[in-house]
């Protein structure tokens, strides 16, 4: 998995769709920025601050790589089961160091592409320091990954 | 990549809504989001205590089961939609390729997670999104989100993953288009119809009301009389964030604001001037106002929610400190849910009473 330094930031330009009354009483739709823009943005700091948490769990042994992406994603064991085409206990296995090291590629494939990442990001984050840019391209099914690593350029802020 | 020829992207507030209202449009009907959502039954209120979804505390659900607008809109306004479910993703989008490549834009239903042209935070595990497919080339398509302000490119294998969730309640591999729309609509009548079923479904014969308590006006209820035992069952930033999650989700998760009943509203007002009627002018003023009620009230759960730390080890002194003033704060809150409750119930009554008067 690619984590970058100085994290994903929200640029404020997302809007929606709001009813409201207009002057003459009437209900009409409004394209306009979101009042809760506030939220979105201590979204990005909360997703940051577990991610961190996630990581030291993971790298302390508590939970596999299966268990980092259920909670990094906000899925349930339930909802996860029934995506993977399998059982809730099994699932829970998957999540511990244990049964993660049990699984074949094949099921490693299938959670990769419920997670949306590829089967690379199971065994290893690249943290990217800042000034430096980093793009993913998967193959085969996401079993293969290529990483390509710049040097941002100036003006760039991506 | 190009899109379809005189196929026209409009924003909604909701997926659905939206979707049918672009794949029609395009079909040469002229129909308000409000319309189909009012058309369509939309309104209703569902809380899953017994289910969690992306928040941290149990589900809500406003609006009937995905895909019923479709249905719904379909039936009363005999618009021909054409549905087609496959077993893989492989075939539907070999099925979606022919009618791009016919002309005809496609509508299918999603995981809002793959949607890479979307912003992060909106791109949860929501298997039930839709979005129409308006062009493509060898390894992308085209997609017309009502969601996005622009025409979004999303990679094959994306739409792939996002087709084929096996996620309970998604319809994976399912194409709606067009076939044809009538030369007319008794626009009255779809309306009419409409207004008693969402009547029906809002309010329930105290029979199924018993059955299904988390429900219509009683899950609104029970959603109330829940909120004040947030502080007890919940803590830390899942507190934090089921609260923020809860306010936001009424207002900004595609419901056009105030848990959709300001949509609803706006569908009361058309309908009033169909009919020219002025005692449904009248309840379509009172729900707008119920709804502008709601979006005050969940500015309210914003301001109770963002107190709460960020951190859970401060929690709990937090908690010492601020403790009594969350759960008065909440405790209000849930008083007021169960206004709103007690407000739509009687609504949801005069509505029909008025119906049955309508010419």
């Amino acid at each position: 998995m690619i984590v970058r330094e100085n994290g994903d930031r929200y640029d404020g330009s997302h809007r929606v769709v709001y009813y409201a009354p207009d002057e003459q009483g009437r209900c009409a739709p409004q394209h306009v920025k979101s009042e809760f823009d506030e939220q979105i943005e201590s979204f990005y700091e909360l997703r940051e601050a577990e991610l961190e948490r996630l990581q030291g769990r993971l790298l302390a042994g508590e939970i596999s790589s299966i268990g980092f992406f259920v909670h990094y994603c906000n899925m349930t064991v339930q909802d996860t089961a029934a995506r993977m085409r399998t059982t809730q206990g099994r699932v829970r296995r998957h999540m511990t160091p244990e049964g993660f090291g049990g699984l074949k590629v094949r099921t490693l494939k299938k959670y990769a592409k419920l997670f949306d990442v590829a089967v690379a990001d199971f065994f290893q984050f690249t943290h990217i320091a800042a000034g430096m840019n980093a793009t993913a391209k998967r193959f085969h099914e996401r079993l293969i990954q290529k990483v390509q690593v710049t040097i941002e350029s100036e003006g760039d802020d991506s | 990549m190009k899109a379809i020829d005189g196929y026209e992207h409009k924003v909604a507030s909701h997926c659905e809504t939206g979707t049918l209202r672009n794949l029609v449009s395009f079909a040469g009907m002229d129909i308000s989001e409000p319309m189909v959502f009012g058309i369509g039954s939309g309104p209703m209120f569902i809380y899953l205590f017994f289910a969690k979804g992306p928040s941290t505390l149990p589900l809500i659900g406003l609006r009937n089961r995905p895909a019923n607008i479709f249905k719904f809109v379909g039936k009363l306004c005999g618009i021909d939609f054409r549905y087609e479910k496959f077993k893989n993703p492989g075939a539907a989008l070999s099925r979606a390729n022919e009618w791009i490549d016919r002309g005809v834009p496609v509508g299918v239903s999603v995981d809002m997670f793959y949607m890479k042209y979307l912003p992060i935070f909106l791109r949860v595990h929501a298997p039930s999104h839709f979005i129409v497919l308006v062009g493509r080339d060898d390894g992308a398509y085209m997609v017309s989100d009502p969601y996005n302000s622009e025409l979004g490119r999303l990679d094959r294998e994306d739409l792939e993953a996002a087709m084929d969730t096996h996620a309970p309640l998604a319809r994976d591999n399912f194409l709606i288009t067009v076939r044809g729309i009538p030369d007319g609509v008794d626009w009255k009548h779809a309306a009419k119809k409409a207004m008693k079923k969402t009547v029906k479904v809002m309010l329930m014969p105290p029979g199924i009301r018993r059955l299904v308590p988390f429900m219509g006006i009683q899950g609104m209820k029970l959603y109330a009389r829940k909120v004040r035992q947030w502080p007890d069952r919940y803590q830390g930033v899942v507190l934090r964030e089921g609260i923020l999650f809860n306010a936001v989700g009424f207002e900004d998760q595609g419901t056009g604001g105030g848990a959709f009943r300001l949509m609803y509203g706006a569908f009361l007002q058309e309908a009033a001037g169909l009919f020219g009627s002025t005692e449904l002018e009248g309840l379509a003023e009172r729900m707008i106002e119920h709804g502008q009620d709601w979006r005050r009230l969940s500015r309210k759960l914003i301001e109770i929610g963002k107190q709460v730390p960020l951190n859970d080890d401060e929690y709990p002194r937090w908690l010492e400190t601020h403790g009594e003033g969350m759960r008065s704060a909440l405790h209000e809150v849930s008083e007021r849910f169960l206004e709103k409750a007690a407000f739509e119930e009687r609504f949801f009554k005069d509505l029909d009473k008025v119906v049955a008067r309508l010419g």
